[in-house]
C-alpha cells in the first residue's frame, strides 16, 4: 500500500460537494454544516493568507477542541500551512517555547485560552512578529488585546474554493511532545500519512454518513486525528465533547445515550474512569457500534466490565506512537477476557505497516522472545521538527527492505510475538511513561528538578495505582541543608515550566536517595517504598 | 466575617492544599481554566469531606455546582444544613 495522495482538506472538501446540508459537527447545541464548514474555512484561509501567511507556515492553535478549532484546522491547511495544536493548560513559558521553536507565523486564540494568551504575550520567548487571531467575537476580546484579526473579519472575503500549492507529501500538523531533553520535540505528520491512516481506518470499520462520532481527545493529541479526519472525510457527524462532559461520568454516559453515538475512541483512563464509578448500564448505549481506544493499555477488568455490559459493540484496541500517525496496529477483541490479568494484545500491523521485534542487532526474534518493538511502513513521520540528530536517533534505515529510503521507527516499546502471530507489548527499555493517555519523559521532569538549587538529588518514578489515573508519578528527593524546600514548592516550580500533568502527585523526602552497587540511583527501590507507603496511605 | 467567606476562604486554601493550584477568584472558572480535571475533582471531593465533614457522590453533582469556587462553597453549606436537618 502506498501513502494515499491525498490533501486532508480536499477529504473534506468532498463531502461538502456531495451532502452540502448534512450536519458535520455538534458541540453542546450547537450544529454546523458540511456546507458552513466549508465556506467558513474557505474564508479564513483567505484571511490567514491576508495576514501574511504563506505555503509552509506554521499556525499555533492556543484552541480548545471547538468548532472555530476545526475551522481553524482546515482554514491552515486550505491556506498551505501547518497548524501545531497546543494545550491551553500547558505553563505559558513552554507554550512560548513551541511557538519559538515552530517559528510560527500566526498563534490563533478565543476566549477559553485567553488567560494563556495574556501570559503568552507577556513571555520574552514570544517572537516580535507573530500575528494574533482571536477566534471569537470580538466582545470577547480580552482587555488590552490588540489581535490583528478576529474570527469575523473572515465575513470579508470569499466563501468559494480556492487554489491550493500544497501536496499530499507536505507537513498537515506538527505535534509537540514531552522530551527528557527538557525541550519537547516536534512531530512531523504530512497529509499522506493521515490519509493513509483514514483510508485503512474507514474500510476496516466500516465508517459511513450515518455515523455520530466521538470527539473527545483533546487537539494536541495524536488520537484527535483520526475522530476529525475519520469522520469528516466519510460525510459522518463529529460530535465535539468537551472536557467538562468528561468530568462526571454519569453526564458522560447520558451524553453518550443521548447523542446515540455510534463510536466512541478515547484513552482507556477515561473509561477506566466511567466503569470505576459503574455508570454503564446493561445493554446500555443501544446506537454504539464500536467502541476504540489507543495511547495506553485498558486496564482488563474494566475492559471486562465494558464489554459485559455492551455486548452488542465491537471493541478494538489500536497502538501506535505519535511518530506513525495515529495508530500501526489493531486488535479487536473477539470475546470477553475469562481473567483480569489476561494480557491484551496490540494485534496486528494495519495496512502498509509493520511491525518487528528485534534484538539489539535489530535481529528477528524468535516468538515468545521479548525485544524491541519497531515500525516501519506508510505511517512513519518524516521525523522531529529541525532535529536531524534526534530524527536520526530513532527513525532508522530498515534493514529487511529493498527500497534504501525505507525507514522503521524506534518505539522504545519491548515486545513479543506470541503464539498467535499477535504482538504483545511488555513496558518500555526507557523512562517514558503514559499516564491518563499522557506521554511523559520522567527525565524531562527530573531535569527541570536537578536545576533547583535547594534540592540535592531527586528521582521521578511511576507507581502503579489502582485508580483510574493507572500511573501517578511520584519524586523522592534529597533537599539541600538547612534549605527548608517543601512539596507544596516543588509543585508550585514545577507548574511553572511543566504541564499539569507532569507534577509529580506524590512526594518523599530522603536524607539519601538509595543507590544501587554502580552507584547509580535504585529507582526500584524507590518505587517499592512509594507502594509500601500507598498501603499506608501515601504523605505528601 | 460571614460563614460563607470563611467558607470561600477554606475552599481557595483547600484547593491551593491538595491540588497545588492558586485561585485568586472565587468567581473564576474552574473548568474553562484547566484547574479541574477528573483526577483533581476527585482530590477536592475527597479535601472537602475531610474538612466539612460531609460525604456527596459524583452521581449527585451538577456541573453548575462547582464551576467555581463560590458556588463549592454554596453546594458544601446547602448539603451540610441539609445533613443537619436529617440528624435532628
Amino acid at each position: 500500500m502506498r501513502p494515499l495522495k491525498a490533501l486532508l482538506q480536499r477529504l473534506v472538501t468532498r463531502q461538502a460537494e456531495i451532502r452540502h446540508e448534512s450536519i458535520a459537527l455538534v458541540r453542546r447545541d450547537q450544529t454546523v454544516t458540511y456546507g458552513e464548514l466549508e465556506a467558513w474555512s474557505n474564508q479564513l484561509a483567505r484571511l490567514l493568507k491576508a495576514a501574511g501567511c504563506q505555503r509552509g507556515d506554521r499556525v499555533c492553535l492556543l484552541l480548545p477542541k471547538s468548532i472555530p478549532a476545526i475551522v481553524s484546522i482546515l482554514g491552515t491547511l486550505k491556506a498551505d500551512c501547518v497548524y501545531v495544536p497546543m494545550d491551553i493548560a500547558s505553563p505559558a513559558l513552554r507554550l512560548a517555547t513551541t511557538i519559538q521553536i515552530c517559528e510560527a507565523r500566526c498563534v490563533l486564540a478565543m476566549s477559553a485560552s485567553a488567560t494563556a494568551l495574556k501570559e503568552v504575550l507577556a513571555n520574552p520567548r514570544l517572537p516580535a512578529d507573530v500575528r494574533i487571531g482571536w477566534m471569537d467575537s470580538p466582545e470577547a476580546t480580552p482587555e488590552g488585546l490588540k489581535p490583528h484579526f478576529t474570527w469575523n473579519d473572515r465575513a470579508a472575503f470569499s466563501s468559494g474554493p480556492l487554489d491550493h500549492q500544497n501536496t499530499s507529501e507536505d507537513a498537515a500538523h506538527i505535534l509537540f511532545t514531552s522530551c527528557s531533553t527538557g525541550v519537547p520535540k516536534g512531530v512531523v505528520i504530512t497529509h499522506s500519512k493521515v490519509a493513509s491512516f483514514v483510508e485503512w481506518s474507514t474500510k476496516y470499520f466500516g465508517t459511513s454518513p450515518s455515523d455520530r462520532i466521538s470527539g473527545q481527545p483533546p487537539l494536541h493529541f495524536d488520537l484527535s486525528t483520526f475522530d476529525i479526519y475519520g469522520t469528516l472525510s466519510n460525510g459522518a457527524q463529529l460530535y465535539l465533547v468537551t472536557p467538562e462532559q468528561c468530568l462526571l461520568p454519569h453526564k458522560l454516559a447520558e451524553f453518550i445515550r443521548s447523542s446515540e453515538l455510534t463510536q466512541w475512541f478515547s484513552v482507556p483512563s477515561l473509561l477506566n474512569y466511567m466503569a470505576g464509578l459503574d455508570v454503564v448500564k446493561e445493554n446500555d448505549f443501544p446506537s454504539m457500534k464500536r467502541l476504540l481506544w489507543c495511547g495506553e493499555p485498558f486496564p482488563t477488568p474494566a475492559l471486562i466490565y465494558w464489554m459485559k455490559r455492551l455486548p452488542h459493540v465491537s471493541f478494538t484496541n489500536l497502538y501506535g506512537p505519535t511518530e506513525t500517525t495515529i495508530a500501526s496496529s489493531y486488535y479487536r477483541v473477539p470475546e470477553c477476557p475469562a481473567d483480569n490479568k489476561q494480557l491484551i494484545p496490540i494485534g496486528t500491523a494495519c495496512e502498509g505497516e509493520e511491525l518487528l521485534v528485534l534484538d539489539d542487532d535489530l535481529k528477528p526474534l524468535a516468538p515468545g522472545e521479548v525485544g524491541q518493538l519497531y515500525i516501519g511502513g506508510v505511517g512513519l513521520s518524516p521525523g522531529y521538527w529541525r532535529d536531524p540528530e534526534k530524527t536520526r536517533a530513532v527513525f532508522l534505515a530498515n534493514p529487511y527492505s529493498q527500497n534504501p529510503n525505507d525507514r522503521i521507527y524506534k518505539t522504545g516499546d519491548l515486545a513479543s510475538t506470541g503464539p498467535d502471530g499477535l504482538v504483545y507489548v511488555h513496558g518500555r527499555s526507557d523512562s517514558q511513561i503514559k499516564s491518563r493517555g499522557y506521554r511523559i519523559e520522567l527525565g524531562e521532569i527530573e531535569k527541570e528538578l536537578n536545576a533547583i538549587e535547594e534540592l540535592l538529588e531527586c528521582a521521578v518514578v511511576a507507581v502503579n495505582l489502582d485508580g483510574f489515573e493507572g500511573v501517578a508519578i511520584a519524586c523522592a528527593y534529597t533537599p539541600a541543608v538547612g534549605a527548608g524546600i517543601t512539596p507544596r514548592n516543588l509543585r508550585k516550580r514545577l507548574s511553572e515550566v511543566l504541564p499539569h500533568y507532569m507534577v509529580p502527585s506524590h512526594w518523599m523526602p530522603l536524607t539519601a536517595l538509595p543507590h544501587n552497587a554502580n552507584g547509580k540511583i535504585d529507582r526500584r527501590k524507590i518505587e517499592q517504598q512509594f507502594r509500601s507507603m500507598r498501603q499506608q496511605g501515601f504523605q505528601v | 466575617m460571614s460563614e460563607n467567606y470563611d467558607r470561600v476562604h477554606q475552599i481557595q486554601a483547600l484547593i491551593s492544599e491538595k491540588l497545588f493550584v492558586e485561585v485568586d477568584s472565587p468567581d473564576t472558572d474552574l473548568f474553562e481554566t484547566g484547574t479541574l480535571d477528573s483526577a483533581a475533582l476527585i482530590e477536592l471531593l475527597l479535601g472537602l469531606e475531610e474538612r466539612f465533614g460531609f460525604i456527596l457522590s459524583l452521581a449527585e453533582l451538577e456541573l453548575d455546582d462547582i464551576r467555581t469556587i463560590r458556588k463549592i462553597a454554596g453546594l458544601v453549606a446547602q448539603t451540610t444544613a441539609a445533613s443537619s436537618e436529617v440528624q435532628r
